[in-house]
């Protein structure tokens, strides 16, 4: 699915007085929940209709199914893209990965926990940047 | 050295606890505190408040040249740096020291001396101190010499960095034929974790316990021990349990290392609170290190002697002199402490996220040590100890039965927490009965994990 399209319909849904929004394409489907006041803004949630995808969620009610080509935070901490800071990031755009391949270090209370692509793909977009905070179930990657 | 304002360097429950020992004493506050931590309680209650940086603690509470300006600011006289970031750093202390502020803890010498886990031994050696048996210098370069000592000591032996401490940078070493490969590979880990490639070897005791003994010292050549504490509970050397005094140790003996340890606190020129920690294994005590600082557990002792451990560190910070003396100085009853981790019970996973529900225990003989409340968020950016839950009985098993009711009392929602787990300890009749060695905590995880 295309980021501009996901970008429009939250725009759509932030501006409308809907409480949800389902956007099916190519066997895709985006849904699109919006938050009562004050827990957060808009969350854009992506479920894949293939199953036997789903990864394992840290904390489920955050973290949605796995999508082939959104690759989302299995945790609430600090992602670092590099093992050390003077290392070569671990993915780079263009870069071929296979699935297991380690993408991204999430640190959360001094414990670093590592986080590997669920299938084959390659890197279109690293959409975090390094030493960040992300939330568990934010976009870190779009695979093409 | 009359100091009437205190900079916090730290953040969270200790800060919080720091921040009431000054309270007492009629000291003022200054509270640094990273963009994470602005509505931290001490922040708001502190009478200056000052922000040092962004989350990540490399740009915040350990920025040293922020926390002097900012006591420059504050108009603070004196840093208290409470346990972690920058409290065992001898270079930060001299830093402290140079700007004519006085640093809350010993001198950067002491601080450098037990850094050094091998000086640390010869100095502890000097005084009287019983150590792990093995040599208190560095190793020879010759792998036949090498190879003779770790005989001489007997197998398994255990290799450590100098430069290492708090279980990291050792490696245990069941045959000879192993040996010059575990050194050669620990002293390359501690050359980059450390910058100290220097490494020694020692007895390796397969069944300890971890006994450790609370110390205060003046400026004035008085050095006094509080009582022995056990931390054996421990999971990857990070402590769980903890409680005073350590229960079936011969109260003479625990009284003949604590004077010992004294005795290594004025021979060195020590000034300050401080832990030695020991490991003991079949009725005999040995020295591993020195904390230099205030420690997480401080409080069992204070429930135990009655002694504000926290309000004398300042007090011999500001020069004064100690006026309790050694024979005033009780073992009364017995507690425990439990540490509340913002973490999955079962796999230990990090949980941070937001506080809903909190419910405290309270009652007679029950103190909970927290920073926390509900809607408080819990960062990826420290540690996950969100309460220290601390009880106080007439014996031991008064104290257990204390600590069950607290623990099934309190209540933490929102996130994940490890209460369900010192629930289960509590009912674990191992830790009941007492004295159970450092591994028992990860053998019983793992019996669990199979069951």
């Amino acid at each position: 699915m295309d980021r501009q399209v996901i970008e429009a319909l939250i725009d759509v849904l932030a501006k409308s007085d809907l409480a949800e929004l389902e956007f099916t394409q190519d066997g895709a489907t985006l849904r699109l929940v919006k938050r009562s006041p004050g827990v957060s803004d808009i969350a854009p949630v992506a479920t894949n209709a293939a199953p036997g995808e789903a990864r394992a969620a840290v904390t489920p009610a955050a973290v949605p199914e796995a999508s082939p080509t959104l690759f989302r935070s299995p945790l609430y901490g600090v992602v670092h893209l590099r093992p050390s800071p003077e290392a070569p990031p671990f993915v780079r755009v263009g870069d071929a990965v296979c699935a297991g391949q380690s993408l991204c270090m999430i640190e959360a209370m001094k414990a670093f926990s590592e986080v590997r692509a669920a299938a084959d793909g390659v890197v279109a977009e690293v959409l975090v940047e390094s030493g960040t905070e992300v939330e568990a179930g934010q976009i870190l990657f779009r695979f093409a | 050295m009359m100091f009437d304002t205190v900079l916090i360097a730290n953040r969270g429950e200790i800060a919080l606890r720091i921040q009431r020992a000054c309270r007492g004493l009629g000291l003022r506050t200054v509270a640094v505190y990273s963009e994470a931590d602005a509505d931290a309680a001490h922040v708001r209650q502190a009478d200056r408040a000052l922000c040092i940086g962004p989350a990540a603690p490399g740009r915040s509470y350990l920025n040293q040249a922020a926390i002097l300006f900012a006591a420059r600011l504050g108009g603070a006289q004196a840093i208290h740096p409470g346990y972690g970031f920058l409290s065992e750093n001898a270079d930060f202390v001299a830093r402290v020291e140079q700007a004519a502020l006085v640093f809350v803890g010993p001198s950067a010498a002491c601080i450098r001396v037990m850094g050094d886990k091998v000086a640390a031994k010869r100095a502890m050696r000097a005084a009287g101190v019983p150590c792990v048996p093995g040599p208190d210098e560095a190793l020879p370069d010759d792998p036949a010499a090498i190879q003779a000592i770790a005989a001489e000591i007997g197998y398994p032996v255990i290799v450590k960095a100098a430069g290492g401490g708090g279980g990291r940078g050792m490696r245990v070493v069941a045959r000879a034929e192993e040996l010059i490969e575990a050194l050669a590979i620990t002293r390359e880990e501690a050359r980059r974790a450390f910058g100290n490639p220097e490494v020694y070897i020692e007895k390796f005791l397969t069944r300890p316990r971890h006994v450790e003994i609370q110390v205060l010292a003046d400026g004035h050549g008085t050095a006094l021990w509080l009582g022995s504490r056990d931390c054996s509970l421990q999971r990857r050397h990070q402590k769980v349990v903890e409680e005073a005094p350590a229960p079936g140790i011969p109260a003479e003996q625990v009284a003949a290392v604590g004077a010992r340890c004294a005795e290594a606190c004025r021979q060195i020129g020590y000034c300050g609170v401080g832990t030695f920690e020991f490991l003991y294994e079949n009725d005999a005590f040995y020295f591993i290190e020195m904390n230099t600082r205030l420690q997480v557990e401080h409080p069992v002792t204070e429930m135990t002697t009655g002694i504000d451990i926290v309000q004398q560190q300042l007090r011999v910070a500001r020069g004064e002199r100690l006026t309790i003396r050694q024979a005033d100085i009780g073992c009364h009853g017995h507690a425990v402490e439990c540490r509340v981790n913002a973490e999955d019970p079962e796999s230990f996973a990090p949980s941070p996220g937001r506080i809903g529900e909190w419910v405290l225990p309270g009652g007679f003989g029950v103190r909970v040590d927290s920073h926390a409340s509900a809607g408080t968020l819990v960062t990826p950016h420290y540690d996950s100890m969100i309460a220290k839950l601390i009880v106080h009985g007439a014996s031991r098993a008064d104290a257990l039965d204390r600590m069950r009711l607290a623990l099934a009392e309190m209540r933490v929602g929102g996130i994940a927490t490890n209460l369900p787990l010192h629930r289960a300890i509590l009912d674990d009749p191992d830790f009941a009965s007492g004295g159970v060695d450092i591994h028992h905590l990860e053998r019983w995880l793992a019996a669990r994990v199979a069951a």
